[in-house]
């Protein structure tokens, strides 16, 4: 199957083996660390990746958001799991 | 005063002994000489990894050599954990027992690499200069079986390049998460060996098809990095992201370096970790304020709208080219200079290739 027709679902995200979240004392920031890599994280993200345990669908995702703060772009919400799912960085778990 | 970023990646080179003796080695071609032969002790790099904690690092490499050579790898990487520090083991894989493997897990290691030279047996053991195809093999499948993410590094040139399709159908196999493949990059030893090493333009051509379709069938869930040799581009690269911008790498001996080649210019003084800081080697040290930014740059830099792009290229590359470690890159075709590059791009289309220069065996014990 190529890239292109691949479909991709937002439920039961969670991080694949190697990835994690981490609050950088030094610097006063949150970064997510992978294999050779690392990605500064606003608030927002930070929130969002929190949420990824491996057991929530992406409608309890935006529920949980929408509870924690005003005007939740639900469109950049998905846009930014599907960035990570793409990259090998989130990974759909068996629920 | 330059603005100066908190370094982001700490290259901690444990040792340059190493079992292997891969023809295009990064390590300085004077590995064995006494200067690197002191080898920092335990004590000194637990420290190092605090401070690099303190100066806001967040990915750290335990690399050589074969860093599995030193029995405190295990305590280093208890240490990093503890501090939060993303932490890589960069090995051949023919040390990796099961015993070590889970005692590392254990102690909070994040990612392990592991180089293969070729898919088939006998053209792998040509590379590595000794008998390791198995070994590597098992390793490999270790590390997935203890669900570590798995990096799979192969280093390509004329040698392996033809069989690149089997060597990421090999990848696959292992399960790798991700796949780096390097094309030699031409210094110390790779520099020696260069006209052994030199792919032709046909096979690097083919290479970049097969890499295609390992990406769009999506072979390794994190990717497959394809670095091109650079003798072959019109620009050149970003040296490690700029010179004292992201990385600082520790030698075995203590001094420390802006890349892992950097002790082949002559001109610089690496200040050593066991006179200063860190945070003070990284700050304020000439070998680290000698290349950084873009006021070091000469024409055709100076002038160029790239020079934040890709800083200059490589200084190392420079100096071993042109004899100026502040000239510009001669991989770039605005270099005065370029034609030493193509040069020795023509001798990669020679059919005879000269056999390789090997590093010498070690007392690795």
């Amino acid at each position: 199957m190529s890239e292109e027709d691949r479909v991709y679902s937002l439920d039961n995200l969670g991080f694949a083996n190697g990835v994690r979240l981490h609050w950088n004392e030094a610097r006063q920031q949150h970064w997510l660390l992978f294999p050779e890599g690392a990605l500064f994280l606003n608030p927002t993200a930070v929130a969002i990746l929190s949420i990824c345990d491996g057991y929530c669908s992406f409608t309890a995702i935006s529920q949980i958001l929408s509870s924690q703060f005003r005007d939740v772009d639900i469109n950049q919400v998905r846009n930014l799991l599907l960035k990570m799912l793409k990259r090998g960085l989130l990974i759909n778990k068996t629920p | 005063m330059m603005d100066i970023d908190l370094p982001l990646t700490l290259i901690a080179e444990l040792t340059y002994r190493c079992p292997l003796r891969c023809p295009y080695c990064s390590n300085p071609t004077n590995y064995d000489s006494s200067k690197y032969r002191q080898e920092l002790t335990t004590e000194y790099w637990l420290d190092l990894i605090k401070q690099a904690a303190n100066l806001g690092i967040l990915q750290l490499g335990f690399t050589g050599g074969e860093p599995m050579l030193r029995q405190d790898l295990e305590l280093m990487v208890e240490t990093a954990a503890a501090k939060g520090i993303y932490t890589s083991l960069i090995t051949a894989g023919t040390l990796l027992t099961k015993e070590r493997a889970i005692k590392l897990r254990d102690c909070g290691l994040d990612h392990i690499q592991i180089s293969i030279q070729d898919s088939q047996v006998d053209k792998f053991n040509y590379i590595a200069g000794i008998p390791s195809y198995e070994q590597k093999l098992a390793a490999a499948r270790l590390v997935k079986q203890l669900k570590f993410p798995l990096t799979i590094n192969v280093v390509l040139h004329r040698h392996n390049l033809d069989r690149i399709k089997e060597i990421l159908e090999l990848c696959k196999t292992l399960k790798a998460d991700r796949v780096e493949l390097a094309n030699t990059q031409y210094y110390g030893w790779a520099l020696l060996n260069r006209d052994a090493l030199l792919p032709t333009l046909e096979q690097l051509e083919r290479a970049k098809q097969a890499v295609a379709i390992a990406q769009q069938e999506k072979y390794f869930p994190m990717g497959v990095v394809y670095v091109l040799p650079d003798y072959y581009e019109q620009y050149p690269k970003p040296c490690m992201g700029g010179w004292g911008k992201r990385t600082m790498v520790i030698a075995p001996n203590g001094g420390v370096l802006p890349c892992q080649v950097a002790a082949s210019i002559p001109e610089l003084d690496f200040d050593n970790v066991r006179d200063h800081s860190l945070e003070w080697i990284w700050s304020e040290s000439a070998a680290f304020n000698r290349f950084r930014g873009t006021d070091w740059m000469e024409e055709p830099c100076r002038s160029c709208s790239r020079k934040t792009v890709d800083f200059g290229g490589c200084r190392c590359q420079a100096l071993l080219l042109t004899g100026d470690a502040t000239a510009t890159d001669p991989v770039c075709h605005l270099s005065p200079q370029h034609h030493l590059i193509t040069k020795a791009g023509e001798s990669g289309q020679s059919p005879n290739s000269p056999s390789f220069r090997y590093r010498d065996r070690l007392n690795t014990s």
